[in-house]
């Protein structure tokens, strides 16, 4: 177990520092705001450090540092029953598409359709579906079989697809209590709100 | 009209494109702070950061 190479410091701070965009989108893409994934990405960077003598040289630092995020953010919400929200500063935001589409999908949609998915799958979908992770690697950070990797990856495109098709949130996505409503419901539902 | 493979096609770029914005974005001043700090901190070992690793 110790026969491995340690990195020196410099080395193991400069990985370190390369893999922080990276662990900050995945983060971002879990907690679904941005504040609540920065703050994992603090808590990440001090537990790698803390335990470097762990990394082996050579290997991957982000799936390194992937596995103590996720693994932080999911005792976290363990802890505390955190409710994942969308980033409303993004809600405006329109996702880049190419200029043959004319119906790119909005960002907050998006963001909204992933707090749907359970944690198991939104994970897999961000590993392989954002991150460009392959099955076997995202299984390895999700500590996880290849073939139920595969099957969180379908069944999370399978519920996202539907979401994003018909409009339909929950509440969960917003952190509230759980009931079904479509997007024109929320719509009227807010303002109402403003209304009254 | 929206076909399934049109939705999939959205779906993947949506993904991809929500992620990489992401690395896009310069560093929040305080996580190139807290990298810095990490110089000089040595070995305190964080609030359960061993677990983490092996959970």
């Amino acid at each position: 177990m110790s026969n491995n190479k340690a990195l020196p410091s410099a080395q193991f701070k400069k990985e370190l520092a390369e893999a922080i965009p990276h662990l900050r989108a995945f983060g971002r893409s879990l907690a679904g705001d941005r504040d609540v994934a920065d703050d994992l990405v603090q808590d990440t960077l001090l537990k790698a450090w803390a335990a470097r003598d762990r990394f082996i040289a050579g290997t991957s630092m982000r799936a390194w540092t992937f596995v103590i995020l996720r693994n932080t953010f999911f005792s976290s919400m363990r802890r505390k029953k955190f409710t994942g929200n969308y980033d409303e500063l993004a809600a405006e935001r329109i996702l880049s598409a190419p200029a043959s589409q004319q119906d790119p999908l909005h960002l907050a949609d998006l963001q909204r359709g992933l707090m749907e998915l359970s944690d198991d799958q939104r994970e897999a979908i961000i590993l392989v579906g954002a991150g460009g992770y392959s099955y076997e690697e995202a299984a390895e950070i999700a500590n996880c079989a290849i073939g139920t990797m595969k099957s969180r990856v379908s069944r999370a495109r399978k519920t996202l697809e539907e979401i994003l098709d018909e409009g339909r949130f929950t509440s969960a996505s917003d952190g509230h209590e759980n009931q079904t409503a479509t997007a024109l419901e929320n719509i009227i539902g807010a303002v109402e709100k403003i209304a009254s | 009209m929206k076909s399934k493979d049109d939705m999939e096609q959205r779906l993947g770029l949506g993904l991809k494109n929500m992620y990489l914005s992401v690395l896009e974005e310069p560093l929040p001043d305080d996580m190139l702070a807290l990298l810095d700090q990490l110089n000089d901190e040595d070995d305190e070992d964080t609030d359960g950061s061993r677990s983490d690793l092996n959970e």
